[in-house]
């Protein structure tokens, strides 16, 4: 059975419009219908003015990444019944992009940096060795896989919130494409591929807060989170992370602890009668540091 | 009498002390124990972009001191209980990298068994105690103050890890404890940004910004103060604050609200290590 929702879609056209505004259109929503179903109901039967990128309607291709009640995802494999908000669904261009029309976005940006990390086989000119072609292991090829789905929506790179305050950043779906080619032992650049990166832009490499955002708005379920770690970890193994984090870690290892409980702290928390903690753990941590990492 | 493990943490006993005392005061308030244990140290966050094996390794080692125990670890910080439950789930859910981490632990003379239950704070509250009980306790209602909730990035994410208790994109269980107070809890753009705080030692200029944006977004909204439950988040609203502009929104943390609902003397819940002053608003409520 069909009900009307509504959609609050964000309108812009720089022809016209000095800021983005919202228009509110009623939708025929019928059991299964996708938040694109509902955006081509509205172009076709109430206003052809309305500007969105669509291709396969698949969850394939990548090209309809909108922002549905503020968080980004292709618009084609989300169902309108499953983001209804008192009877309502938000829909945005996707953030941290300049807007050309509407829900159409100048990805020139997202683009830019995957093709700053060659997101491509760097290996070289084809030797005939008469060893086998394909020889990834499989613990290699299972790190390989848990990337290769991305369809470069954006949605990561949309949902950054390092990203909206800080442009230079890669953002998350670089990160993850360099990562997949890390652990292709056929690829010649490997970990170059972001050492170069860092060494053109510095700290910028490094401004992921953390938030975890990519990792949960990914259509495709790539551990953005975990890919960018371990390349974190990478770069700190060759003595290339940023300062401040060193000095985290070291105190860490040395103390147990990030923050030392200083005379003054201490004194704070007698005042409050709160106990006093034992202010070194460092003994019982320094085993598990001092062990060689075991890559998972 | 309820009983759970104190996770400390480090932000929290060596510079928010204030979020300590009053989630301890309204514990016992509601009969709840908060225990120490000895032999906690940082949960491993930190320990992240250096090595993520050894990062979980120091995690665990955590939650088997509480396992010893036989106690539930209450977090203050979102960030601790995120790190503790997302290697608690890896070691539940990875058999190899069970063993792996198992192997590690026998190293340092650890043992752990899967078994530690870990929760926020907040968390625990909406849960064992309920929005209907901690109603019951208001003396010195809020009604009428319009407040912001900051949950913390790692209050609820990743979701998978924490059997969705909450939406990560329109969390509600901070704001009905708000709301619990009589307080009004206001929606405002990008509720749930982040503050930033993990940028400090990298980049301070973009960690201010984000926090900026939040702050903005906040003021805009009519708040006439947040309430927080991260200690780090607390960093960047409260004592970065005045560094960022004449926002004069006080940063509570959720037990010091609480705390003064219930009638407790502000004297007591720590409120001398707010940076930004709330005494206008404790004094709207008659505290």
């Amino acid at each position: 059975m069909a009900n009307e929702v509504v959609f609050r879609v964000q309108r812009f056209d720089p022809k016209k419009d000095k800021e983005p505004h919202f228009k509110e259109y009623k939708v025929r929503n019928e059991p299964g219908m996708t938040v694109l179903d509902g955006l081509l109901q509205i172009k076709a039967e109430q206003d052809p003015s309305l500007s969105f990128r669509r291709s396969c309607r698949s969850g394939i291709c990548g090209s309809c990444a909108v922002r549905i009640n503020g968080s980004s995802r292709p618009c084609c494999n989300t169902q309108i019944s499953d983001q209804l908000v008192k009877g309502r669904v938000q829909v945005e261009p996707l953030a941290n992009f300049d807007i050309i029309k509407d829900l159409v976005v100048n990805l020139d940006t997202f683009w830019g940096k995957i093709r700053a990390i060659h997101p491509y086989n760097e290996c070289g000119e084809f030797q005939n060795t008469g060893k086998a072609l394909m020889d990834v292991s499989a613990d290699d090829l299972a790190e390989i896989r848990k990337t290769e789905g991305c369809i470069f929506c954006a949605s990561c790179y949309s949902d950054c919130e390092a990203l909206r305050s800080n442009k230079d950043f890669v953002g998350p779906a670089a990160i993850v494409r360099a990562y997949r080619f890390m652990h292709d032992h056929r690829d010649k650049l490997g970990k170059k591929r972001l050492d170069e990166l860092k060494a053109k832009t510095g700290n910028a490499v490094w401004l992921c807060a953390v938030c975890g955002n990519c990792g949960e708005v990914c259509p495709k379920l790539i551990p953005t989170n975990e890919c960018i770690a371990s390349y974190k970890n990478s770069w700190f193994a060759d003595n290339k992370a940023p300062d401040g984090l060193k000095t985290t870690a070291e105190n860490l290892e040395k103390m147990g602890r990030v923050y030392e409980l200083d005379d003054f702290a201490l004194r704070m928390r007698e005042k409050l009668g709160l106990p006093a903690l034992t202010p070194n753990n460092a003994p019982k941590l320094e085993p598990i540091l001092k062990k060689k990492g075991v890559a998972k | 009498m309820k009983r759970y493990a104190l996770f400390p943490g480090c932000t929290v006993p060596a510079q928010m002390q204030n979020y300590e005392i009053s989630a301890k005061k309204v514990a016992e308030k509601l009969g709840i124990e908060l225990v120490y244990l000895e032999g906690f140290t940082c949960c491993g966050f930190p320990y992240e972009a250096k090595d993520t094996f050894k990062q979980k390794t120091i995690s665990l080692r955590n939650l088997a001191v509480a396992e010893k125990e036989g106690l539930e670890v209450v977090t203050l910080c979102s960030t601790c209980g995120s790190t503790l439950t997302k290697a608690n789930h890896l070691f539940k859910t990875d058999k190899k990298y069970r063993g792996k981490l198992e192997d590690a632990l026998k190293e340092i003379g650890f043992e752990y068994h899967g078994n530690t239950k870990i929760r926020h704070f907040t968390r625990m509250l909406y849960e064992d105690i309920g929005v209907e009980k901690i109603k019951s306790h208001v003396v010195k209602p809020f009604k009428g103050v319009k407040l912001a909730a900051d949950y913390g990035c790692h209050y609820v994410k990743p979701a998978a890890v924490f059997d969705n208790f909450d939406d990560y994109r329109r969390p509600h269980t901070l704001d009905d404890l708000i709301e619990a107070t009589g307080a009004h809890s206001v929606d405002f753009k990008d509720k749930m940004a982040c503050c930033g705080a993990a940028l400090l030692a990298v980049d301070e200029k973009t960690s201010v910004n984000m926090t900026k944006y939040k702050l903005d977004n906040i003021k805009a909204a009519g708040a006439e103060g947040m309430v927080s439950q991260c200690p780090f988040c607390g960093i960047m609203y409260d004592v970065y604050q005045n560094t960022i502009g004449a926002y004069n929104l006080p940063v509570f943390y959720l037990p010091q609200l609480l705390g003064v609902a219930f009638g407790i003397d502000p004297k007591e819940l720590g409120f001398k290590i707010n940076q930004v002053k709330a005494t206008n608003l404790l004094k709207k409520v008659g505290a």
